[in-house]
């Protein structure tokens, strides 16, 4: 069984129209608040910002990558999105074990912009089955 | 769509979903996510069958194009194959109005032909009327 990091090796994505754009293709979601310059213009926001579930997914490919088949069976994600992501913000995913005993891990994330502001924070977990973490890389 | 009209464990839609490689592809090309494990093995990341779900929610009952996703919880506990068809069904776990906005959570079950459950969801949404 792989010994449990402590922090896992942080990723750091840039945000940029055109990655709003496939994302709205990948997953069929036009909402013109992530797309639409001039419709966001008259929200609160001001200007477009990106789907939260694109920023969420970088959670968990950061899981996949340190845990991968472990992760994607048996994991559970639970988050707070607490501020938008705009295109040209640079955005990094951590992730901090909160606790581990025989049977899940427990990790906390959170993913900041670059001015250190917190725009998701939640709880990552998985199960560990009698080959403990064998999935872990 | 009138919001206020959806009720408590309302089904929105019922609907089969099924991933081909090129649409895994496409997800993973636009999240970033670099692991090899998915088109390897031929399973589809659940967070994308998620997301075609929350697509379908948002067009069954015309949320409004202002709609902000505020919170997100997801269980998996099965995979599902590369184009193997997967049963997700939506429905309103709560409905609640407080001074002119709107919190709508959704509910996503997801389950295999063999009625395996891939994965439960829960998406809070607010809405501002």
């Amino acid at each position: 069984m792989g010994k449990i990091p402590e922090k896992l090796k942080p990723i750091e994505h840039v945000i940029t129209q055109e990655r709003l754009i496939k994302y709205a293709e990948a997953s069929g979601d036009y909402n013109p608040l992530h797309l639409d310059e001039e419709f966001a213009r008259n929200t609160p926001y001001g200007k477009p910002i990106a789907h939260g579930m694109l920023i969420l997914a970088f959670i968990s490919a950061l899981m996949t990558s340190a845990f991968g088949n472990t992760w994607l069976r048996t994991g559970k994600l639970k988050a707070r999105f607490r501020a938008p992501v705009f295109p040209g913000d640079v955005v990094k995913v951590n992730a901090q074990l909160k606790s581990s005993n025989d049977e899940e891990v427990v990790y906390q994330v959170i993913v900041i912009n670059q001015n250190e502001s917190q725009v998701i924070t939640g709880d990552a977990k998985l199960k560990l089955d009698s080959q403990g973490l064998e999935d872990y890389v | 769509m009138n919001l206020s009209l959806l009720q408590k464990d309302q089904i929105i839609f019922k609907k089969s979903i099924a991933l081909s490689q090129d649409q895994i592809a496409c997800y993973l090309d636009a999240v970033g996510d670099k692991s090899t494990l998915f088109l390897d093995e031929a399973i589809v990341p659940p967070m994308a069958i998620l997301a075609q779900a929350m697509a379908e929610a948002m067009a069954a009952i015309k949320l409004p194009p202002g709609t902000v996703h505020t919170s997100q919880d997801l269980e998996v506990d099965h995979l599902a194959s590369v184009g193997a068809s997967v049963e997700c069904t939506c429905a309103i776990n709560s409905n609640t109005l407080r001074s002119d906005i709107r919190f709508l959570v959704l509910e996503f079950k997801c389950t295999s032909a063999s009625r395996d459950r891939i994965f439960v969801a829960r998406t809070t949404l607010v809405v501002t009327e």
